[in-house]
């Protein structure tokens, strides 16, 4: 009776959640009436039908789950080091520097970063100008208003949410292993390989996670920088409802992405089990 | 008689709500509120609110709005008892609106005697425009060394990677619907438009949906041309940038215009648009945004009066074709020209 008492408040949390998701269930079964921008009844299966025939959506479902799972990768890539960096370095300053310049980047809003951006990508943007004046380039590169540009802006923003995750499970990892690794003859390279690598995988994953479902929500880079060209589903959810004002196609778009995510991340899930299953006893390379 | 009924207290009671009911009835408003874009409100309607309040004691409160379209959804999510008493909102989204009765209001001309005098153009049942502008070409001299004199001209490959264009959102499909005309188009038939915009990809560095990013992108150097109002020559000259304008023909005109939500501060808010109508509040809020103004008398700033179509150039569209297709466009348009 207690524990049920307890678990009280996150299932009220997770009831008003799962309403929402109701809500645009229900939604989806009404249908806009032509030329305005309000709904009305009967109830129908339409949008439904429309949504699996699935013309529209599909390919930009497509661009946004490739987009994602590389913004996933290029934040794994630049994020673990640096929480590795974070967790075992010696210099009780360096980690505090680092964690501060991490943690003040929360504190800019998405906004500004985004401005912030154009200054530095732009065409006589401080990156462009840098490399003419080294006489790397002729011409500038174009960074900005594709997706390369949405990619690093995005990075940049999922980065602290993964590196303060691998962080903490990096500091897990009992030094006392690595050093009887380095007792038993191995060298840097390959305690790492076996001993944290593998001891963090948990880590890891969970940082994806919240990395991918970071990137496959992303709306205002890729409305501020993307040019137009970079259009992933919250931007098409927003297009239906602010432009065509089809508020009910909206809710079931939504409610199939919804349905798209967790399957994905479910997908990881699994794929987080297999791994650890092969590697948290042997190590990588072994 | 009474008092064997309510007792001596009651009475009293009673009597004092009857002489309270009228003072309640007419409780003086204090504030009205209006949704706006944020460029509209920094650029003339704040002081145009400050001198409402001075001029009738009612303060004017903001709120702002990304697109019109966002406007128009949070105005309906609160339809049953809205907190926004006037929408600024471009005409062919009031038109949209209008049909939903409970939300806005037809206009009260009788309390709007300043309409009287504005271009009809201008004056519609359920909106009525406080600027308007078309859309031309908008450069940097110091970029372009060859002046711009057609719409055609943007097709050249001297424009390559030079150009920011509206999406279809922005300016509700208009660029597709001159596009098309250009080309042996119309409004009914938008192919040669899109054809045409096709083939405007590689001049097109950003087709854009915020205004306010678009006109930064200019004044940084981002962009050398922009397919804009006349608004954003202002920005230019705003941010000391040179600029100049031109706006061939076809000009599409439009306006930005007020509607009337269904509040109790109904008779305030009307009062608020007869306001930005005179022709004093037309010279500040044409003048402060960089647009031309619906009085007739009223003036804007030469630089802007300068560019203004001439009116054998000047065009409108149908805004019911336009609310009816502009989903579809916009599909199309981001399934063949954007990508």
């Amino acid at each position: 009776m207690k524990r049920n008492l307890t678990a009280l408040p996150a299932m009220l949390a997770l009831a008003v959640l799962a309403g929402a998701y109701g809500s645009f269930f229900a939604t989806g079964l009404l249908r806009q009436v032509p030329g305005t921008a309000s709904v009305a009844g009967p109830a129908s299966a339409e949008n439904y039908l429309k949504f699996f025939s699935g013309a529209g959506q599909l390919p930009v479902f497509a661009d946004t789950f490739i987009f994602s799972i590389i913004v996933t990768l290029a934040t794994v890539i630049i994020g673990y080091p640096l929480a590795y960096f974070i967790a075992r370095t010696e210099s009780r300053f360096l980690r505090v520097a680092f964690l501060a310049v991490l943690v003040a980047t929360f504190l800019s809003g998405s906004v500004t970063r985004a401005y912030g951006w154009m200054v530095i990508l732009g065409n006589r943007g401080l990156l462009n100008s840098m490399l003419m004046n080294m006489g790397l380039i002729e011409a500038p590169l174009r960074i900005l208003y594709r997706q390369l540009g949405v990619g690093i802006a995005l990075v940049h923003f999922i980065l602290p949410f993964f590196v303060l995750t691998v962080v903490g499970g990096i500091r897990n990892v009992p030094r006392a292993l690595e050093e009887a690794s380095r007792d038993l003859g191995c060298g840097p390279v390959r305690t790492f390989a076996k001993v944290t690598l593998p001891l963090s995988l948990p880590a890891i994953a969970e940082g994806m996670a919240l990395s991918l479902a970071l990137a496959l929500s992303a709306f205002l880079f890729p409305l501020m920088l993307g040019g137009g060209r970079v259009r992933l589903v919250a931007n098409y959810i927003y297009d239906q409802i602010f432009v065509a004002f089809d508020i009910p196609f909206a809710a079931v778009v939504s409610a199939g992405f919804l349905v798209c995510s967790c399957g994905a991340l479910m997908l990881m899930m699994a794929l987080q089990k297999a791994l650890l299953r092969r590697f948290a006893t042997g190590g990588i390379g072994a | 008689m009474a008092d064997m009924f309510l007792g001596r207290r009651g009475l009293l009671g009673a009597t004092g709500a009857m002489l309270a009911a009228p003072a309640l009835a007419q409780a003086p408003v204090r504030d009205i509120t209006i949704q706006l874009w944020g460029t509209t409100w920094t650029g003339s309607l704040r002081q145009v609110g400050q001198r409402f309040e001075q001029a009738t004691g009612i303060k004017v409160n903001a709120v702002t709005q990304a697109t019109s379209g966002e406007g128009l959804v949070r105005l309906q999510s609160m339809r049953a008892a809205p907190t926004i008493d006037v929408w600024f909102t471009t005409s062919s989204v009031a038109e949209r609106a209008k049909t939903d009765s409970q939300l806005f209001l037809p206009l009260p001309m009788a309390s709007l005697p300043s309409a009287a005098a504005i271009e009809p153009g201008a004056r519609a049942s359920h909106w009525i425009g406080v600027y308007f502008y078309q859309l031309g070409i908008v450069w940097r001299p110091d970029l372009v060394r060859e002046p711009i004199t057609s719409w055609q001209d943007l097709w050249q490959p001297r424009f390559a990677q030079k150009l920011g264009v509206p999406t279809m959102n922005s300016y509700q499909g208009r660029v597709l619907i001159t596009a098309a005309m250009l080309n042996g188009g119309s409004i009914s038939n938008v192919d040669p438009g899109f054809e045409a915009l096709k083939r405007l990809k590689p001049n097109v560095v950003t087709w854009y949906s915020s205004d306010t990013t678009a006109r930064q992108a200019l004044a940084q150097g981002e962009l050398s041309v922009l397919v804009a109002p006349p608004a954003a020559l202002k920005r230019l000259s705003d941010a000391g940038v040179p600029g100049r304008m031109i706006s061939p023909p076809p000009s599409p005109m439009m306006y930005d215009a007020l509607m009337l939500v269904n509040t109790p501060k109904k008779e305030a808010a009307a009062k608020f648009i007869d306001f930005c109508l005179t022709k004093e509040m037309q010279d500040f809020i044409a003048q402060g945004q960089g647009m031309g103004p619906v009085h007739p008398q009223a003036s804007t700033l030469p630089e802007i009066a300068a560019v203004l179509p001439r009116p054998q150039d000047r065009v409108s569209f149908d805004d019911d074709v336009i609310n009816a297709n502009i989903a579809a466009w916009n599909e199309r348009f981001n399934r063949e020209v954007t990508n």
